[in-house]
């Protein structure tokens, strides 16, 4: 296939956590908001003369000095997010909108308090918000006082930010365009010859994650009648379909090297993926937009984090309901090494999804950076070989 | 109410408990019987009978050499020597182990007077055992071959001597009446689940009555159902077993790696899944209560609770963990009522709030009795101090939590003790092990729950406080529900551990700092749980901190649960090193510095 | 006067016997053996682990 317009630029804008479209938008004076978690609504921090980036440590080699501060059994995301803030790589924020969620990643938004990062910069700030476990009437009005007093009510102390309902919808309005253009992108996937790869899907959904929506949307409006006019190859490229799910992932690297596999990622159910996170949010007329927002997030929330048995059936029923949908035939899941949520899910649900809902599955633990990884790709590789053959055997069955 | 009623309505446990009947399964239990019997059959075919008499002719060879080298070192003594033997007690108590066995060769002797009184302690004990077992003794007797754990609490008593190793006078004394109610708890829990487990009693009648809870959470919330038993499901299987066994763990972890978890994670939670893998908790109960524990994997097990019991309804109590932020206190209140609500739905029972006010009355009493504890215990004379006093603060905060009544004679005695002792300026470690105060901050080694003790009898390190027995102090409310419900959040919201890892740094850094000067430390034990992440991923800070405010500290690695990873013997090398070569000084006990207890309880 | 001496001899013989059980440890090394031998028959049963 050739390959599209703005690939490169993607991939450009990917290489530095203070990419260009950054810049530009702190240039017309917008505040940059820095945040890691799904858990905090990305939309909220789109209102009025603020803009979301969430945060990535691109190109991270060691993470010595984060590994002195936080150990080296730790979450490789947590540490080099650390790691780049004593390098000084998220100067450029203007604050940092953390999460009590999991306990690696809430020490690593610590750091910034105990070594007093971008502690110069006259209005930074770092929240801390606590987050429910389970979703309940009661636990939705906490998590709205939460993001009510410790996000948008300080944004407004902090840079006079408009946070009022009308404010809050035209965020909702703005992020449900990209939304609406991401699932459109994310829906071609499903073809059985589909004119994009799980890489490039990846990288578009990445950008739009990291990026000012307002000045990423019309790359993503263009990228998206390209791909509508996009032949593909005549045959598929790929030998074998996976859904992907588990923790955070942020390095299309990961993706290109189970795509060079002969696997073609059709579905992205990991945090910085597209479920949760592209999704349309529907308002009506009657209640607090905040509060729509918060149980638009709760519900739709797929961390592990949340307990209750209706999440953990949720979680089981989504990677089903994904991986039918996109025709995948097998579901790699993966998690970030050192991450527990996603260490004890894994662990139980890869014996879940194969005995209870019949799915090959690959379970396999990771770096942060994993581009080079020989043997994750030993692993891929002779995952797709396996679904290769199933699918080999189930031919001829039918015949 | 009945006569019955009225005679059992203020007995603790209420004895109707005891009166449902079993419905024992003799075929299934005959059937694991035989599968015992075999393979006793096989062990005993396949034993190597030179061996073994080779090592009972070690054993008596050593007995008579150990024999023969004490009435030398007795005969060699001057007469002052062979007095103070008799009425002090022993000093080199590293003699006491012996490479590969698993208990101490003989029982200390604490001198004529104090030998005497930890016999009778040790006899009251048994007697407590049998007693309670007897309660219902075929089930509880058959857990042996049901559940791998059950023969780890027949060494019992073994715990009881490493708690209390060393000591002499009041605080031997403290520490034994500590122990008891521990014990006396632990045993009566045995019975609750030997009764109710579905392959033992299978008491029917019993589990509509039984609430489980998880391991930590704690047990204040059974106070408002009087005619429920609360169990903290995990603590006997998993939790305070490993305490007195240091390889008891072993098998969950390595079944629960073999099942798919990573070995980074914290070994409490993983040995609660493993025993959930291994099907080595009872089945019982008639719901189960899960919480959001001190970290991300403890929440996690909950779902390997409902993949193994998918018909036992769970409620996850979940609080907020920026428990300092009291905007999150209604959300946590309101989980109260609903998990109260819960229960009554359940069960059937109805929330007693006379009862609830009672208990926590008791519990703010004990409270009171515990912060004398520690006025006493910074002060220059410090009492009751050793591991014996720390298990039983946090057993007395989180399982006993004002419910039990008996608990209230223990601290009264306790107190006339402390007392007694600070008038006469009783050293809490005799022979000059009052040397140095510590604090123990962080998570202690299950495997090594008397480490306290061995450094203090080793090194002359008196631990005065750890960082699991700093607790939520506040008195709870007794007489407004509403309020009463918000004190209980806070009140859980601050269970062990969960007090100091969650809410932010500033409960376990900058409080440990401030802890250190209001019970002015010279050492600080930093146990370094290599596991876990809450304290690992502050490591950093602390260690900058403490060179800052000259601090000495001493890094204590350790693996929690897995004593394979950092074994005891290391451990004690660590300080060891540490006192030789910072502190320049030379050990109290030299005996104790190198001994062999890879294998010892 | 005979039944109170037997009585203070079985007494005696008993505290006695326990005391012995109790300085030499021989319920924990009893409780020790026993431990090992169930550690054992544990480690060759049948264990249910499919969740």
């Amino acid at each position: 296939m050739k390959d599209l317009k703005y690939t490169i630029y993607f991939e450009n804008l990917l290489e530095d956590a203070h990419n260009e479209l950054i810049k530009k938008a702190q240039d017309d004076g917008k505040i940059c908001l820095g945040y890691t978690c799904y858990h905090i609504p990305e939309v909220i921090l789109n209102v009025d003369n603020c803009f979301s980036t969430r945060l990535r440590a691109p190109n991270t080699g060691s993470v010595d000095i984060a590994t002195y501060y936080m150990s080296n059994y730790t979450c490789l995301y947590a540490r080099a997010i650390v790691e780049r803030a004593i390098e000084g790589g998220y100067n450029f924020l203007d604050a940092l909108i953390g999460v009590d969620a999991c306990s690696m990643m809430n020490r690593s938004m610590e750091h910034f308090d105990m070594l007093n990062i971008n502690a110069d910069k006259e209005h930074f700030f770092v929240t801390h918000c606590d987050m429910p476990f389970k979703v309940t009437d009661y636990t939705i009005d906490e998590y709205v006082v939460q993001m009510q007093l410790h996000v948008l009510d300080r944004l407004h102390e902090e840079f006079g930010t408009d946070v009022s309902d009308k404010a809050l919808r035209k965020a909702v309005k703005e992020h449900n365009q990209m939304c609406k253009i991401i699932s459109e992108i994310g829906e071609m996937r499903k073809a059985d010859n589909p004119p994009i790869t799980g890489y490039e899907f990846h990288l578009i959904n990445l950008v739009s994650y990291v990026c000012p929506t307002s000045l990423i949307l019309p790359y993503l409006k263009e990228t998206l009648a390209e791909l509508k006019k996009r032949k593909p190859d005549a045959e598929p490229w790929y030998r074998a379909r996976v859904a992907i799910v588990g923790s955070e992932i942020d390095d299309p690297s990961l993706t290109k090297l189970i795509e060079d596999c002969g696997a073609f990622v059709v579905s992205d159910r990991y945090c910085f993926g597209s479920t949760p996170g592209r999704e349309e949010i529907e308002l009506n007329d009657e209640e607090p937009v905040l509060k729509q927002i918060c149980r638009h997030y709760m519900e739709m929330s797929e961390c592990a984090r949340y307990i209750s048995d209706e999440k953990v059936l949720q979680r089981r029923q989504t990677s089903d309901r994904l991986a039918k949908e996109y025709n995948a035939e097998g579901i790699i899941y993966e998690q970030m090494k050192y991450c527990d949520y996603w260490g004890f899910e894994r662990a139980l649900v890869t014996h879940v999804m194969h005995e209870d809902y019949g799915w090959p599955i690959l379970s396999i633990d990771r770096l942060y950076n994993n581009g080079n990884s020989g043997q994750l790709r030993t692993r891929v590789q002779a995952f797709v070989e396996s679904l290769e053959i199933k699918q080999i055997h189930k031919e001829a069955g039918a015949k | 109410m009945s006569i019955l009623d009225k005679i059992t309505k203020n007995m603790y446990p209420n004895p109707k408990f005891y009166l449902h009947k079993d419905h024992i399964n003799w075929k299934a239990n005959a059937e694991n019987l035989k599968e015992v019997y075999d393979i006793c059959v096989d062990m005993w075919k396949e034993t190597d009978w030179n061996a073994f008499w080779d090592r009972q002719k070690f054993k008596v060879d050593d007995f008579k050499a150990r024999l023969s080298r004490e009435a030398k070192t007795v005969a060699s003594m001057s007469l002052d020597e062979k007095l103070d033997l008799l009425v002090n007690g022993e000093r080199h108590l590293g003699y006491l182990y012996r490479d590969g066995d698993m208990t101490t060769v003989r029982r200390e002797w604490r001198g004529v007077v104090d030998t005497a009184y930890d016999f009778w302690e040790w006899a009251k004990m048994w007697g407590m055992f049998l007693k309670t077992f007897g309660m219902d003794l075929i089930p509880a007797l058959g857990m042996t071959f049901h559940y791998r754990w059950m023969i780890s609490y027949f060494n019992a008593h073994g715990f009881m001597d490493k708690l209390t190793m060393g000591l002499r006078g009041s605080n031997l004394r403290m520490s034994h009446e500590a122990i008891f109610p521990i014990f006396r708890y632990v045993a009566e829990n045995i019975v609750w689940l030997a009764k109710c487990d579905e392959k033992m009693g299978n008491c029917t009648s019993l589990n509509k009555k039984v609430v489980l809870f998880d391991e930590m959470t704690m047990g204040q919330i059974m106070a408002g159902f009087p005619d429920l038993i609360g169990v903290p499901y995990q603590l006997l299987p998993v939790f305070l077993v490993s305490e007195i066994d240091q390889l008891v763990c072993v098998p969950y972890i390595d079944g629960v790696e073999a099942y798919g978890l990573p070995a980074d994670t914290c070994p409490v939670p993983s040995s609660e899944v493993g025993s959930i893998v291994l099907d080595a908790l009872p089945h019982m109960g008639s719901c189960f209560i899960s919480s959001s524990m001190p970290c991300d994997g403890s929440t996690m097990a909950s779902s390997y609770m409902s993949r193994r019991f998918p018909d036992l309804p769970v409620f996850h109590l979940c609080f907020p963990t920026r428990y300092a932020d009291e905007a999150t206190l209604d959300c946590a209140a309101s989980d109260i009522k609903a998990c109260i609500r819960f229960v009554e739905d359940v069960t059937g029972s109805k929330w007693d709030w006379a009862h609830y006010f009672e208990c926590m009355k008791r519990f703010n009493m004990e409270t009171d009795y515990e912060l004398q504890k520690w006025e006493i215990n910074r002060s220059q004379y410090p009492q009751f101090i050793g591991p014996a006093y720390e298990l039983y603060r946090k057993w007395n905060y989180e399982m006993d939590g004002g419910i039990d009544p008996r608990v209230e004679k223990t601290c009264k005695k306790i107190a006339k003790l402390i007392e007694k002792g600070y008038r006469k300026q009783e050293p809490a470690w005799p022979f000059g092990k009052m040397k140095h105060r510590a604090i123990v901050w962080s998570c202690p080694a299950h495997y090594y729950a008397n480490f306290s003790n061995w450094a203090a009898n080793c090194w002359g390190i008196d631990v005065l406080v750890e960082m699991e027995s700093l607790n939520f102090t506040k008195h709870l409310e007794t007489s407004d529900k509403e309020e009463a419900l918000r004190d209980l959040a806070r009140l859980y919201e601050r269970m062990v551990m969960r007090r100091h890892t969650n809410g932010g740094y500033q409960n376990v850094v900058d409080e440990l700092w401030r802890q250190c000067e209001w019970w002015d430390v010279d050492i600080i034990i930093m146990y370094q749980n290599v596991a876990c992440k809450n304290m690992a991923t502050l490591q950093g800070i602390l260690d900058e901190q403490s060179r800052q405010k000259d601090m000495k500290m001493i890094w204590e690695e350790h693996d929690l649960m897995d004593p394979r990873t950092v074994s005891r013997r290391t451990m004690r090398d660590k300080v060891s090193d540490f006192m030789r070569t910072v502190m320049n000084e030379e050990p109290v006990d030299e005996s104790l510095v190198d001994f062999a207890d890879d294998t010892a309880m | 006067m005979k039944a109170c001496k037997t009585a203070s001899m079985i007494l005696g013989g008993t505290v006695g016997l326990l005391f012995v059980v109790y300085f030499w440890n021989l319920d924990q090394k009893l409780m020790g053996w026993a431990y090992v031998m169930v550690n054992r028959i544990f480690d060759r049963k049948k264990v249910d682990n499919r969740l």
